[in-house]
């Protein structure tokens, strides 16, 4: 069954910071049409989880990572931890949505059309072509097709947030990475996006964070808990589809 | 607040007294040249020959020597500042851009006078053996001092902002993909254009106001040059001449002229690459 097939494969990955240990032996897998979700106390190292996925650490100073992580790539895995693994394949196979919204000061347009152009090097009108795509797929296109040659900077948290996610929608990746997609919006909103990675779960494997309990219940299909950078507890639907078990196991946890 | 009042009335004397200084700096030039006006002597101060003891005091040839030279080492040291800046910022592995950083640091306080003698005993003969003409005292000698002197300003101040930039679009890049070269190309470069300006309208200052090296290293002969491998002589090493060598009073009436249009070059340089700038402000 293809559900079932994995997609993203982590082996014992342990991540620091100036001999500081951040992540201790992480061992993870994601299965393609799966939306895994991260919970844990602020500072537990949800993010640095996210970025030892596509090796964006190492764009931090003094970070050591050790470990394992391949992708599946059309039923081929590839060990993306080694040195000279491409990592500009890696991060177009793995799009990441930031934790704050963290758009390029261009215009909204160039936003979406330079990683497209520069990343994946399309022509003028494709990439026209999967901007409006994008933007509709985040219900941002009403909001700003009049004002697409406006900064980025204009709009407001939430509407930067929705585009960051257009932006990498567009790239098309193969899994998603999310750290607290939903943090800046408003509760109309958090439900079409929410709504949206129901339907993307189909195409992309998704590794999300979120503080939310109530969103973990109603979107994961399984659930992670992270603590002082160690993986505690791994719960499928069941465990935490009642509200008050997840309650006391969430207590428990935090 | 007592304090912030204070601190406010500090910082606004602070800004009086620089803004006054340049003022009356401008002022007293005017005053020293106003004979010149009154007494119709502006005609032989702004022409092409300088014949003193005929009685031409024409200084227009070193105006031209001042902005060649200045300019000159503008277009040279500007690109290379910008590639030496990306390197440390972006690709260079950290323990090479600490090393980086220290040299053009330090490069910056070498007294100018060194550069000076230092390129009389290494570079003037190696010019005169390389192009075979004349003494080896040329504008491109000069030029190509002025050049490493300018060079560390213009890197350190551009650096500065290349690094706020990097700091807050680097990761954002990365993830989505961008090669480190197309990073710099397209994101980098493009958010710190302000930031180049600023470098270099500072790096022209020193240029311009650079007196030692085109004294020692330019040749001083106040003419037109036909070539590079000519020599020149700048306004501020004109000014370092004839009142060094205590002419008589006349002369002086071109030292004022040559530093009124120092003040002025700069001015007019400013405004010319502050339009440029707004005119690339997204
Ligand atoms: N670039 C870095 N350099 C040094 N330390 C870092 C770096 N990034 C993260 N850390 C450290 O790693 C730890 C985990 O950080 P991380 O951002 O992963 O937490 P988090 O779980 O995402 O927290 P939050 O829920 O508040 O976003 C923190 O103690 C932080 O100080
Ligand atoms: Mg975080």
């Amino acid at each position: 069954m293809a559900f079932q097939e994995p997609f993203l494969d982590m082996r014992d990955v342990t991540v620091s910071f100036d001999t500081k240990t951040i992540l201790e032996r992480i061992n993870l897998r994601l299965n393609s049409g799966e939306l895994v979700m991260i919970v844990g106390p602020s500072g537990c190292g949800k993010t640095t989880l996210l970025r030892a996925v596509n090796r964006l650490n190492e764009e931090y100073p003094g970070c050591v990572t050790q470990g394992r992580v391949r992708i599946r790539i059309q039923d081929k895995w590839l060990d993306c931890s080694t040195r000279d693994f491409p990592l500009i394949d890696l991060r177009l196979r793995v799009g990441m949505v930031f934790q704050h919204p963290n758009v390029l000061p261009f215009s909204i347009r160039k936003n979406l059309t330079l990683p497209l152009r520069v990343s994946l090097g399309l022509d003028k009108d494709e990439a026209e072509r999967r901007v409006q795509q994008a933007l509709e797929d985040v219900w941002l296109w009403d909001e700003v097709k009049d004002r697409l040659r406006d900064n980025a900077l204009t709009l407001s948290g939430g509407q930067q947030q929705r585009l960051c996610l257009a932006r990498v929608l567009a790239l098309d990746p193969a899994i998603l990475l999310l750290d607290e997609p939903t943090a800046s919006l408003d509760f109309k909103a958090t439900q079409k996006i929410e709504a949206l990675f129901q339907s993307l779960k189909e195409r992309y494997a998704i590794l999300a964070v979120t503080h939310s309990l109530s969103q973990m219940r109603r979107l994961a299909d399984r659930v992670l808990v992270l603590r002082n950078g160690e993986l505690v507890a791994e719960l499928g639907r069941e465990e935490f589809e009642d509200q008050e078990s997840c309650r006391a196991i969430m207590e428990e946890y935090f | 607040m007592a304090s912030e009042k204070w601190i406010r009335r500090l910082l606004c004397a602070a800004a009086m007294v620089s803004t006054a200084a340049a003022f009356c700096i401008l002022l007293v030039l005017i005053h020293l040249v106003l004979p010149l006006f009154t007494s119709g002597g502006l005609g032989t101060v702004l022409s092409w020959q300088w014949l003193p003891f005929q009685g031409q005091f024409g200084i227009l040839p070193m105006v031209v020597g001042s902005l060649l030279l200045s300019l000159g080492a503008l277009v040279a040291a500007t690109p290379l500042a910008v590639g030496v800046s990306c390197f440390v910022q972006v690709l260079a592995p950290d323990k090479v851009r600490g090393a980086c950083l220290a040299v053009v640091h330090y490069m910056t306080s070498i007294p100018t006078v060194i550069y000076g003698f230092v390129s009389v005993f290494l570079l003037v003969p190696l010019m005169r053996q390389w192009f075979d003409r004349g003494t080896g005292f040329s504008l491109l000698t000069a030029m190509i001092a002025l050049t490493l002197l300018i060079l560390p300003t213009i890197v350190l101040v551009f650096h500065a902002t290349l690094r706020e930039v990097d700091r807050t679009a680097r990761a954002t890049c990365a993830a989505l993909g961008f090669s480190r070269p197309s990073y710099i190309r397209r994101v980098l470069l493009p958010l710190s254009r302000r930031g180049l300006l600023a470098a270099v309208i500072l790096g022209f200052g020193r240029a311009v106001g650079d007196t030692l090296i085109s004294l020692m290293l330019a040749g001083n002969a106040p003419m037109i040059p036909s070539s590079a491998l000519d020599s020149i002589r700048t306004l501020t090493a004109h000014i370092a001449l004839v009142v060094a060598t205590d002419s008589q009073s006349t002369f002086y009436h071109s030292v004022f002229a040559s530093g009124l249009i120092l003040f002025l070059i700069m001015i007019l340089i400013n405004l010319a690459l502050r339009r440029l700038g707004s005119s690339l402000a997204p």
